[in-house]
């Protein structure tokens, strides 16, 4: 009986012949680890850029949106579990889209890019690769939306060919991520000064749990570590949680905690705090972090008005508004 | 001064000072027992193999060689 062991994450799964890595979709068939997910989704949707989200990057565009089986993580509140959380083998619904065929599909639907979401991306990192380097040659975008648990090596590899990633940082504690998520939190740190260091334009999501991770010495410490490694300027989304999958007895998570984080992210000295998933609110609106001035406008993930300047910068006071706006 | 009170400890002290320090060191030792079981590990699942071969042969799921894998020696697996 062969094995291997997969490298892509820092699971490090070594699989026996005839079974999966923890991710479910990465199979040793004979031997040989295979990609049973490749070119095979199992969601497919256009959806506008904003709802990744992406505040910062080509707004109003529309992304092709693809998710396959599987996932690396195990998320006890995960939101798209009925992806994430079973194999290729168990899913009702399976399209064919290779490489050739997704980018001719968004090509034809008008849209300006590729999105790899709904469960992590990185379990059909081949698929990505080789869909992102046709998307790229036609002019499409690349975004990637992932929780990060990626190896170093695997990760600037694929840098080469994405354009934007929203990571979703689960809390700024490792005993959170050992205990609802069944993973750590050093690798995905990691990753996020990868994707600085390889230059994809980076957004980071938190989505809070009440009770969990709503602990403001939390909130303070990660918007710190953000100032200090990524950037004053990397845009932070505090998403509200609504209850799901496993975590079906905790409430959605209060206005007042989402607004108490937004003000301690700001205070540490982050330029672009956002709060996701509760419609209407100001907070999904971006301002000069300079004079105050009402820059994009934003309801319920779409974008009202854009008063921001060809070149991206405040119509009062010319600061250069961090972000890639065309 | 430490002397002092080392003379002046009675055996009772002396026994209550041990069961403290006993029960810390079990305290401990559970809370380092309750870390290694949560570390996440690179283990393997059971799939459905007939399942999956079905939806290969019809062609729903793919055979594409991975990236990033390596054949390893026998005896190092894990089950999840």
């Amino acid at each position: 009986m062969s094995k291997v062991q997969c490298e892509l994450c820092p699971r490090l799964c070594v699989i026996p012949e005839g079974a999966a890595g923890d991710c479910r979709v990465r199979v040793n068939i004979e031997g040989k680890l295979r990609a049973t997910t490749y070119g095979r989704p199992s969601a497919v949707h256009i959806d506008p850029i904003e709802k990744k989200p992406f505040y910062h990057f080509r707004p109003t565009t529309s992304v092709f949106s693809i998710g396959t089986a599987g996932c690396n993580l195990h998320c006890l509140n995960c939101q798209n579990w009925q992806l994430s959380q079973r194999g290729g083998e168990e899913m009702e619904q399976i399209y064919s889209l290779p490489p050739a065929g997704l980018v001719q599909e968004a090509l034809d639907r008008h849209c300006q890019g590729l999105a790899y979401t709904y469960n992590d991306p990185i379990v059909f990192y081949e698929y990505v690769r080789d869909s992102a380097e046709l998307a790229k040659a036609k002019g499409l975008n690349n975004v990637f939306v992932t929780a990060g648990y990626i190896n170093p090596k695997p990760l600037r590899e694929l840098c080469r060919w994405l354009d934007a990633t929203t990571l979703d940082i689960k809390a700024f504690d490792d005993g959170f991520y050992r205990r609802v998520c069944s993973g750590s939190l050093k690798p995905v740190l990691d990753a996020m000064v990868i994707f600085r260091e390889e230059k994809v334009w980076l957004e980071v999501s938190n989505l809070m749990i009440p009770s969990l991770n709503d602990d403001m010495a939390l909130v303070r410490r990660l918007a710190r570590w953000m100032r200090d490694e990524l950037g004053a300027d990397t845009p932070l989304h505090f998403l509200r949680f609504v209850p799901m999958y496993r975590m079906r007895s905790l409430p959605p998570t209060p206005e007042t905690s989402l607004v108490r984080a937004r003000e301690e992210a700001r205070d540490a000295g982050l330029h672009h705090v956002y709060i996701g998933n509760l419609f209407g609110h100001e907070a999904e609106s971006t301002f000069c972090p300079r004079d105050g001035t009402l820059l994009v406008q934003r309801s319920g993930m779409r974008v009202i008005a854009n008063h921001l300047t060809a070149d991206g910068r405040c119509p009062s006071c010319q600061q250069p508004i961090a972000g890639v706006w065309h | 001064m430490k002397a002092l009170l080392w003379r002046h400890l009675r055996p009772r002290e002396f026994r209550f000072l041990g069961f403290v320090l006993a029960n810390l060191i079990a305290i401990g030792l559970f809370l380092a027992s309750g870390q290694e079981e949560m570390a996440p590990v690179g283990g393997w699942r059971r799939i459905d193999t007939e399942a999956l071969a079905r939806r290969l042969q019809s062609g729903e799921l793919q055979m594409r060689e991975a990236l990033w894998s390596k054949p390893v020696e026998a005896g190092r697996e894990r089950p999840r």
